[in-house]
């Protein structure tokens, strides 16, 4: 019955997907939430047919550590995974749909933190990693602790790889861990405004820092109970930064493997956490070391986190925001670039996005006033108003804006004669339809 | 006077300090903020105009309360005197006389005010749109709320709910005004969409500090601000 039950699931599954394939449309979601009404046990099957299980979870990097663990296993491994970023139940069963084999090598899942609990009552991950915990979208999750939580009581049998640089993941009660970090490097920083966890888990004092690295994550001590970051295991260290991006060394402490100057394209020091998880995974599940080398500077990212593009000969940098830290760091990584440019601000505030856009307030737009050559700023989305009003209380001057309709008025931007580049940083449900009109232009304005 | 910043900030309520800084600085207003931390000194706060009371979540508002609960008989003085206030969410509770919580636990306030504050059932979330009691125009104050308590109380209400939840979802009122305290749910964070709220409490604090007469008061161009406001009525109303 239950075999009848998953075939009739999996082949409405697909009708569905199919359907949405010939109206052009994106089938990430709508084909597990059907499948998943019909035989909501669809998920067991996935852990049946798969021999290994990744799940990766926490506030940021999720997509990007998953693209880059695919991209190091390569294609001489059959992989299931959810590689656009759809992370709750429906995404995770229609990456199965839409991908659909009697077994599978490895199959590697970015979960969203809220959807842990229905998602590993039936997958049972190997390997567990976990990013950081930020202040996100807290409509749905709830205020820190909770988020902490949340990902804590998932881990279950799994190995699980912790970020040591975030004090809030370290005081997991966890048995079976590895920690990462990623060493002191020129973008890092001795102050930080935009704070989210600022007291020590164990005794409630205020943590001492002798570096941020990102938001929260760094090098922090307990001046009261002594606690710290742990002993990590795998580190990428001496990082240097070149024009492209940074140069760096991953080591693994353990085995004593050492993988010397990295080339990594993408700016960011958030994104060199994800490199480490990543590689921290690839090394754990026997990819060799120069095989790691080769791929990790040969990764180009296409899914909208810092995605580069061109029309009408104008660089277009897309980077998802949706979380203060996320837009404090592109900003500064925006601020390391001089030429003359603009930037499309997009907020919506549908329930992927998080309905709550209080969140804007928590994030650094004091950056602005270090970017160079601005030369216009765009707001658009359904919250374009409150984006233009949070840029207005900063302490950059807002003078020469324009709201638009980022699906209708997109063009408008590249006709602007004085710019090289256009940035642009839409929250997620405005990520891809902003991605297509952009394409869209593309062809047309080459 | 930003009390316990480091802690009792959630939501983006750091919002509201930006705001009133930026538009005493636009009016020419000289404005000091000073962090209220856990190692200040008590005397600094006897010198506040405006107070502004955040919330936090339950670890971290634990952290506070004893030191809040030494600033008692001082926030008290301060408030009969017509110091500004402005309380949110978890801030606001805390001006009560307690919170009891799901399993029936009752966690003391600083019972500056008589209320009280219980957990009931589903957290209240989303937009919220009020008609606000204060003597302001526009009569509307928007913002986002999300909160586990519901506060009863009788006195004057910060506003009339349109739309959303308030202060318990059952009576129709949300938040609190007493003297120159305003209680309130709103998130959103309330001041910058609000201006019309923002420059009442500047008013109100000048008004004590220099018996300002308000048409000394500078008018700001608040198009922006109120394009926000109103978006939120458009969308949720």
């Amino acid at each position: 019955m239950e075999n009848i039950r998953l075939y009739i699931a999996i082949l409405l599954g697909m009708i569905v997907k199919l359907m949405l394939k010939l109206f052009g449309k994106d089938a990430t979601s709508a084909p597990g939430k059907i499948a998943l009404k019909i035989y909501p046990g669809i998920m067991k099957e996935i852990n049946k047919r798969s021999k290994l299980k990744i799940l990766i979870s926490g506030t940021n990097g999720k997509t990007t550590t998953n693209n880059i663990i695919n991209w190091l296993i390569g294609n001489d491994k059959i992989v299931l995974s959810n590689l656009k970023g759809s992370n709750m139940a429906n995404g995770i069963v229609s990456s199965f749909i839409n991908n659909f084999r009697s077994s599978y090598d490895i199959a590697c899942f970015e979960v969203d933190e809220g959807s842990l609990p229905v998602v590993t009552r039936y997958l049972k991950p190997d390997i567990f990693v976990t990013t950081n915990v930020f202040r996100d979208q807290l409509d749905r999750y709830g205020e820190l602790d909770r988020v902490k939580e949340l990902i804590l009581s998932h881990i279950g049998q799994a190995l699980a790889i912790i970020n040591a640089d975030d004090p809030n993941l370290v005081s997991f009660s966890v048995e079976n861990k590895v920690f990462y970090s990623v060493d002191e490097n020129l973008l890092s920083r001795k102050t930080n405004v935009t704070l989210d966890s600022r007291f020590c888990p164990l005794c409630n004092t205020k943590l001492e820092y002798l570096f941020y690295n990102v938001g929260h994550l760094g090098k922090y001590q307990c001046l009261v109970c002594g606690y710290k970051n742990p002993e990590s295991r795998f580190v990428i260290t001496n990082i240097r930064e070149d024009l492209e991006g940074f140069v760096f060394d991953f080591v693994d402490r353990e085995t004593g493997i050492h993988i010397e100057n990295i080339r990594w394209k993408m700016g960011g020091v958030y994104n060199l956490y994800n490199v480490c998880a990543a590689i921290s995974v690839a090394v754990l599940i026997g990819v060799e070391e120069k095989r790691i080398k080769e791929r990790i500077e040969t990764f180009e990212n296409k899914l909208g986190r810092l995605e580069k593009k061109e029309v009408g000969g104008k660089k277009v940098i897309i980077s998802l925001v949706k979380n203060p830290i996320g837009m404090s760091e592109t900003l500064s990584v925006i601020s390391q670039d001089p030429d003359p440019k603009a930037i499309v601000f997009i907020l919506n505030d549908n329930a992927a996005d998080g309905k709550d856009i209080s969140w804007i307030w928590d994030a650094d737009f004091d950056i602005l006033c270090r970017i160079e050559n601005i030369k216009a700023l765009y707001f658009g989305g359904k919250r374009k108003e409150d984006m233009a009003l949070r840029v207005k209380y900063s302490e950059y001057v807002l003078a020469n804006f324009e709201f638009i309709d980022y699906k209708e008025e997109l063009d408008k931007v590249f006709e602007q004669k004085d710019i090289e580049k256009v940035y642009i940083l839409p929250t997620y449900t405005a990520l891809f339809e902003v991605k297509k009109v952009v394409d869209d232009l593309s062809k047309r304005m080459g | 006077m930003n009390m316990f910043p480091e802690v009792l900030n959630l939501y983006g309520d750091r919002g509201n300090i930006i705001c009133l800084q930026k538009r005493c600085v636009w009016r020419g207003i000289e404005v000091n903020i000073f962090e209220y931390n856990l190692d200040s000194n008590k005397e600094i706060l006897k010198n506040a105009d405006i107070i502004l009371l955040g919330g936090a979540s339950d670890r971290e508002q634990s952290i506070v309360y004893s030191h809040l609960l030494n600033l008692k008989e001082l926030i008290k003085s301060l408030i009969e005197d017509g110091v500004v206030v402005l309380a949110i969410c978890g801030g606001y509770q805390l001006l009560g006389e307690a919170y009891v919580d799901s399993s029936g636990r009752t966690i003391k306030g600083l019972h500056i005010l008589d209320f009280i504050t219980k957990a009931e059932g589903k957290r209240l979330i989303g937009n919220i749109i009020i008609e606000t009691s204060l003597d302001v125009f526009p009569k509307t104050v928007v913002g986002y709320e999300n909160h586990g308590g519901r506060t009863y109380h009788d006195y004057q209400p910060f506003g009339k709910v349109l739309k959303g939840y308030g202060n318990n979802g059952k009576d129709g009122f949300e938040g609190l005004v007493y003297k120159n305290v305003i209680g309130t749910y709103l998130h959103g964070p309330l001041l910058p969409k609000n201006p019309h709220i923002a420059d009442f409490m500047l008013k109100k604090a000048l008004e004590r500090k220099y018996a300002l007469n308000s048409s000394e008061f500078q008018k700001l161009d608040d198009t922006l601000e109120y394009m926000a406001h109103n978006k939120v009525k458009e969308l949720y109303m």
